[in-house]
């Protein structure tokens, strides 16, 4: 699996439930979030050059 | 993909996720990774943390250390992390930030007239390199970034990224008494150790002139402690363990040209065996800031559509990526080479003055 090809299944991923995994895009609202919620951020770099 | 999807899910369900495919507003004094990679990611806490790194790879294959069950399994092995550094925050020191858009040689490109749509994760690389030396802060040993950590001796587990699966031989590795399936715990100031990418971090930081970095590691439920003496170019690596990496672009001397590889068809019709290196010329250097380069090819008579089948004598190459880094990593501006070429199935050799 290429980088691209895992990049593309991590960001297509869901839940059984068909919940799908949140990717935010804007980092800043994301710490914010994450503060509040005592939660640990997970920031994925993908360069689709 | 079987249960990946859902373990993925299930792992990154505590995390607050992330994704940037544009380095462009993105605080690159903060937030530093192999910029070389196309896919890597950082757990981090909200006030900018950094517990791990992710993404890395190993000199074989880009995949290699990619896989979503090693993924999955990080981000619940840090889960602990968080928890413990969340009940005692130490922030890091508060910095000015610095967006990647704002790096002086692409402030300087956009004040020209350039538009950038897009900051590339390797574009950093090669605006800190060009203000490095322009700043004169640029020394050759610079280019050792990210280190495998086989260049001390071991190779970790492309599973479970923490654990030993090989020590090399006569290495500084098994010197300090590393053993198969030993988990790493820290290198030097770094750890835990919970991935590749966190190693190569590790080993990033230490200078190339260090002659010895601590290690602590686990076997059998016991932590050990001891030293990797370090030899003299420890950071090095062969050319073919460095050509994925785009950094090499940065670097001279440089061929001044490239092209595509020839197909076992269009070797067969040249009289060329299918493991022979060669590579038609398709685009000399003519633009830039390296147009010099280019210039110096064609003055040696070097035209586009020439096969080029050997340098300064070389003629084995994996691949053309091999063949750069090689010309960048062991050869000199300024040497007297020759480059040996097919042209119009005629071999010929040019003299080269290898330009800077």
């Amino acid at each position: 699996m290429r980088a691209a090809a895992f990049a593309a299944t991590l960001f297509a991923v869901t839940l059984p439930a068909q919940a799908p995994t949140a990717w935010h895009t804007d980092l800043d609202a994301a710490r914010q979030l994450a503060a509040q919620n005592h939660a640990p951020l997970l920031v994925v770099f993908r360069c689709e050059r | 993909m079987g249960r990946d999807p859902e373990e993925f899910a299930a792992a990154a369900a505590p995390y607050v996720c992330v994704k940037i495919t544009d380095l462009t507003t993105v605080d690159i004094r903060a937030l530093r990774f192999d910029f070389d990679l196309t896919f890597a990611a950082l757990l981090m806490h909200a006030d900018g943390t950094i517990y791990h790194r992710y993404g890395s790879r190993g000199p074989d294959a880009a995949d290699g250390y990619l896989s979503i069950a090693s993924f999955a399994r990080l981000l619940r092995n840090a889960l602990p992390d968080h928890r413990a550094y969340d009940q005692a925050q130490q922030p890091p020191p508060p910095q000015e930030p610095l967006r990647a858009i704002d790096l002086p040689v692409l402030r300087d490109k956009r004040a020209g007239g350039q538009k950038i749509d897009c900051v590339h994760c390797h574009t950093v690389n090669d605006a800190e390199h060009v203000e490095a030396v322009r700043r004169k802060t640029w020394r050759r040993d610079d280019l050792w970034v990210f280190p495998d950590p086989r260049r001390v001796g071991i190779r970790l587990d492309p599973a479970r990224q923490e654990r030993v699966a090989e020590v090399l031989a006569d290495s500084p590795a098994a010197r300090a008494g590393l053993l198969v399936d030993d988990v790493l715990v820290a290198l030097g100031t770094t750890g835990p150790i919970r991935s590749l990418a966190d190693a190569a971090w590790a080993l990033h930081h230490e200078p190339p002139t260090a002659h010895a970095l601590p290690i602590r590691w686990r076997r059998d439920e016991r932590e050990h402690e001891g030293e990797l003496a370090l030899p003299d170019g420890w950071k090095q690596c062969p050319p073919g363990e460095y050509a994925w990496r785009p950094y090499k672009w940065n670097l001279s001397p440089s061929s001044g040209f490239g092209g595509s590889p020839l197909d076992a068809a269009a070797k067969t019709r040249l009289g060329l065996g299918a493991d022979d290196f060669a590579f038609t010329v398709t685009y000399l250097v003519d633009w830039g800031e390296n147009a010099h380069r280019g210039r110096a090819a064609a003055t040696a008579g070097l035209r586009k559509g020439d096969v080029l089948v050997a340098f300064a004598g070389r003629s084995r190459f994996q691949s053309i990526d091999e063949f750069h880094a090689w010309i960048a990593l062991e050869l000199t501006a300024g040497d007297d080479t020759e480059l040996t070429i097919l042209r119009a199935g005629e071999r010929r050799t040019l003299r080269y003055r290898l330009p800077h």
